[in-house]
């Protein structure tokens, strides 16, 4: 079995809602002209992502011919690097040619950074650009794989890096990547598209609600005929208002928070902005995100009664400093970075802890022992306390709240990245 | 004369070619000494060397049985301390040592391998290392190979270290998925008994955390992957319908136990961990092949091919997949003799098959078992054994004195439950429920078991679970350690305790037996309980600790 059998097939369409918006948009999904006016940021923003689509769709292919000719899945790696990179990349190799464009993904998401604002689709982007450079070392190496095994193993990790990179219209942070831009920023709205207030409600259609940098809604035309969305993704939904489909992004409930906080428009940086989604950056834009104050979520008295049940029930297999004997480490580098890597949530450790732990005695504790636990695992990985404490029963937020080492700095923490005193 | 025609020669050519192949390897490895590991030779005769003990259950039949005779049911009262070594990483002693020439390799459930004196327990060299611990951190042991150890790690590397220095030799990442995959298992070394490339057999841990189960065999010089072999038949292969819907894109099915190997016919016995999610078995409608089975792979060609399986529990709903090596021997069953080979689960169930057609001779329920008809539900319901109980993968014994097998079982029930969804999250569990709540008593026996009949010959019973396994002597003694830290010796005729020593730290691992300048030895590592760990378990040492006994 080879191994991107586990991963869905790479598709030129995303979710069904990222359909709706890209039918709105047909016009413009055309490849770049090989012309000489420089692309729009919506047109390079699709171009990057066609780029990205279309080294997907070269290895996928590749391992779709079960060839037994090395040189097939060789060119196809070449051909998939040249996509992202450009013909300005280290490792673009003209005789290949390439699945994409000139510019390359790479290519056309620095022409987009490139500039001195930091508009809020710019870690997104950041991101993706580092996880398309991941993927691009994993195919250079497949281009010097042995045999097929190795060279599934190098290319099944590149596509792990470019799933990322293409990202899902449902996510806002930093895992949206291109799609998730093209779904919930002004990068998606087309160029000459009627562009609306996020926080009102549309006056005609099509429009596009803004807010902050982020799209809010899309607002279609109602008309007669079937208007399906056979997958929904996130939180969106059909609202049909005023003879008017209305289409919230994953965005809308930010803008929303914002428009009812906030008398005058944010500054569009990234750390403010996504604060309140994420709890971290990505380690690729931790410099300009270490100012963020992550939320507080428990009391220091309840983490300090944490540490006691800590010691009586989980100390003997996590180990008294919290990096593990016998079951894996709770707190500190390993622990932090592995979350953010697998993407942990607050919601995914705090199930598993209230419902699975201790191991041989599973939801033994009472929810109050559960909760200054976690109180006491997030003091240990350096969040702060407040004047809340972490609840009992279980907070839909949570889900939001992604896991990863807190920026800034942390008086007291040791060698292994813990914070022993919360 | 070809290498193959000097082995169908027999004994006697052995030698010469050992030499000559040795020679080759100094050439070729530069640095390697051949002569601080095994030849091929030496691999493919495991089972008749009273000395060495080269592979994780003694040879490649899986049998921890050793021809050593010093120690006997006469003497055995006199069998003491030899020595004692600490080791410096914290955790549950899961380690089968690795015994040639004198030099014991050992390993701590963080990955670090050290090489001692089989005489002393002096350190000669240590290999530290720290790995990511996805769930439990455990290692089962080395593979020694080609001047090389060799160990596969918890974050999904496989290591090459000079056998004589510790030196790391080379060092990759041969897991697919960092994120759900790791090793615990010993890559065990094969040569292919005409000659040729060998390779090093191991198969990732990855079946809990959503992964599907692969054995692979590696090139022992660079780590690149000669063959592997899925547990989980894909689209277009025979019994991908056990599978419902896209069920077996995340299955389980791993191959984490030992490889039992009929060097003969090159036909590889395998079980199959179980299905995932464990304990949420409607989203996996089918018998979900080949898990909770045994499988004999024809390892003769470029790539194994399935000889037959052998499925013990068809749609698994408790995670009792069968752990433990399969044990290959020829046997008396009523007045015939068979080849046959034999397994355990941790349902609970001994099981005797037909090795050359996985027929079913005959099973023995060797642990209560309750409720096994009923999947765990949203609010809970108890079953016996639970995950920790029945037969673990620390092995048994054939004993051609008795006819008898001899394998430790565990009596432990659990209260489950299911989640409402499967949701699968890279690095954590994929399991849809929770890991059974102890309802206790955990208790444990020693159990000798007629082939001939499939009835018990005798049973000991203990207040503790007894996972050391089965080491049988050919002098009529079976070694067992107990999870409270007591290593007993056993008449393998009576079942009676003959001896006793308490290591000071709990014993989750197999016993064996060595010789060095012509000393016969006992060795068993003892250390922290882990998952193991039970209410009614008296204080110990959470130490790491090999102790070797001998006579004299």
């Amino acid at each position: 079995m080879l191994p991107w059998n586990v991963h869905p097939p790479a598709r030129f369409t995303g979710p069904a809602f990222f359909m709706a918006v890209a039918f709105l948009l047909a016009a413009s999904i055309l490849p770049p002209a090989a012309c000489a006016a420089p692309l729009s940021d919506h047109q390079a923003t699709l171009s990057a992502l066609s780029d990205v689509q279309a080294a997907i769709a070269e290895i996928v292919g590749a391992d779709q011919s079960y060839s037994t000719d090395k040189k097939v899945y060789y060119r196809a790696s070449q051909r998939a690097i040249n996509a992202l990179e450009g013909t300005r990349g280290p490792e673009y190799v003209a005789a290949a040619g390439s699945a994409g464009d000139a510019a390359g993904a790479i290519g056309h998401i620095d022409s987009l950074l490139d500039r001195k604002e930091t508009p809020v689709w710019a870690p997104v982007l950041d991101s993706a650009e580092a996880n398309i450079r991941a993927a691009i070392a994993h195919l250079a190496d497949a281009r010097h794989a042995h045999e097929l095994m190795d060279y599934d193993i190098a290319v099944s990790r590149a596509l792990t890096y470019l799933l990322v990179a293409r990202g899902g219209p449902a996510d806002i942070g930093a895992f949206g990547g291109l799609e998730g831009v093209l779904a919930n920023t002004v990068l998606g709205v087309p160029d000459g598209a009627t562009i609306a207030d996020g926080c009102a409600e549309p006056t005609a259609a099509p429009s596009y609600g803004v807010h902050g940098g982020y799209l809010a809604w899309v607002a279609v035309p109602a008309g007669e005929g079937t208007h399906q969305l056979a997958e929904s993704a996130g939180e969106q939904s059909v609202i049909i208002r005023n003879g008017m489909i209305l289409l919230p992004t994953a965005a809308a409930p930010l803008v929303a928070k914002e428009c009812n906080s906030h008398a005058q428009v944010r500054p569009s940086s990234p750390s403010q902005a996504t604060a309140t989604a994420t709890l971290s950056q990505p380690a690729k834009t931790t410099a300009s995100g270490a100012d963020s104050a992550p939320p507080a979520l428990y009391t220091k008295a309840q983490a300090e009664a944490g540490a006691q049940v800590f010691a009586s029930k989980c100390a003997l297999c996590h180990g008294a400093n919290l990096q593990g004997t016998a079951a894996p480490s709770v707190a500190g580098t390993d622990f932090l970075s592995t979350a953010q890597h697998n993407g942990w949530t607050l919601e995914v450790i705090r199930y598993l802890v209230f419902n699975d732990m201790p191991f041989n005695a599973p939801a033994s504790l009472s929810s109050t022992e559960y909760a200054d636990v976690l109180a006491f695992l997030l003091a240990s990985n350096c969040y702060p306390a407040g004047d809340k404490p972490f609840p009992t029963a279980d907070d839909p937020g949570f889900a939001n709240v992604k896991l990863g080492p807190v920026p800034g700095s942390h008086p007291g923490k040791n060698q292994f990245g813990v914070c022993p005193d919360g | 004369m070809t290498l193959r025609e000097q082995l169908k020669a027999g004994v006697a050519s052995l030698a010469p070619v050992a030499l000559g192949l040795s020679a080759f390897i100094c050439l070729g490895a530069g640095t390697a000494l051949a002569q601080s590991t095994p030849s091929p030779s030496d691999f493919l005769n495991a089972a008749s060397d009273p000395a060495n003990w080269i592979l994780p259950a003694k040879s490649y039949f899986g049998n921890h049985y050793t021809p050593a005779t010093q120690i006997t049911p006469e003497n055995v009262t006199g069998l003491h301390l030899a020595w004692k070594t600490t080791l410096d990483d914290a955790g549950p002693m899961e380690n089968s040592p690795i015994v040639y020439d004198g030099t014991m390799y050992v390993t701590t459930a963080h990955d670090h391998v050290y090489a001692l004196d089989a005489a002393t327990g002096k350190v000669k060299w240590e290999f530290t290392y720290s790995p990511h611990v996805i769930a439990f951190a455990a290692n089962r042991g080395i593979g020694l190979m080609d001047g090389n150890v060799y160990i596969g790690t918890l974050d999904g590397h496989l290591i090459a270290l000079n056998a004589e220095t510790g030196q790391k030799v080379w060092d990759k990442v041969t897991v697919e998925d960092t994120a759900n995959s790791f090793y615990t298992m010993a890559p065990v070394p094969y040569y292919p008994p005409g000659g040729g490339q060998g390779v090093l057999l191991l198969g990732v841990s990855n079946g809990d955390w959503g992964g599907n189960g692969k054995i692979t065999a590696f090139n022992p010089t660079d780590g690149s992957v000669v063959w592997s072999w899925t547990s989980i038949p894909g689209p277009g292969e025979p019994n991908h319908d056990s599978w419902g819907g896209d069920s077996w894109k995340r299955a389980g099915g791993s191959m984490w136990g030992g490889v039992t190997i009929d060097t003969a016919t090159q036909t590889m016995y395998l079980n199959v961990g179980n299905p995932t999610p464990d304990f949420l078995a409607t989203v996996r409608p089918g018998d979900n092949l080949y898990t909770d089975s045994m499988v004999a792979l024809d390892i003769s060609g470029a790539q194994p091919k399935l000889k037959w399986y052998h499925q013990f529990i068809p749609h698994d709903t408790h995670d009792w997949d069968p752990p433990m090596q399969p044990i290959l021997f020829n046997g008396k069953v009523g007045n015939t003799e068979e080849e046959l080979v034999a397994t355990g689960d941790k349902a609970g169930n001994f099981w005797l098959l037909n090795a050359a057609t996985g027929d079913l001779v005959d099973h023995t329920a060797v642990s209560f078992q309750k409720g096994q008809d009923t999947p765990p539900s949203l609010t809970g319901n108890y079953a016996c054994p639970n995950t920790l109980g029945g037969v673990e993968y620390q092995g048994g014994s054939y004993d051609p004195a008795t006819n008898a097998v001899l394998l430790p079982s565990q009596n432990e029930c659990g209260f489950w439950t299911a989640d409402k969804d499967a949701v699968y999250v890279a690095g954590q569990f994929y399991i849809a429920g929770a890991f059974p709540k102890l309802v206790g008593p955990n208790t444990g026996q020693m159990n000798a078991i007629d082939v001939s009949t499939g009835v018990f010959e005798w049973r000991h019973h203990f207040d503790l679970p007894n996972y050391g396994g089965a080491l049988a002597t050919a002098s009529g003694l079976v070694f067992s350690g107990n999870l409270g830290g007591t290593e007993n010796a056993f008449d393998t005729q009576t079942g009676n305790i003959l001896w006793s020593y308490d290591t000071g730290a709990y014993i989750q691992a197999p016993t064996e037996a060595y010789e060095v300048n012509g000393q016969e030895y006992i060795v068993v590592a003892s250390g922290a309980a882990g998952n193991a760990a039970i209410p009614e378990l008296p204080a110990a040492g959470q130490q790491s600790i090999v102790s070797t006994f001998t006579l004299k």
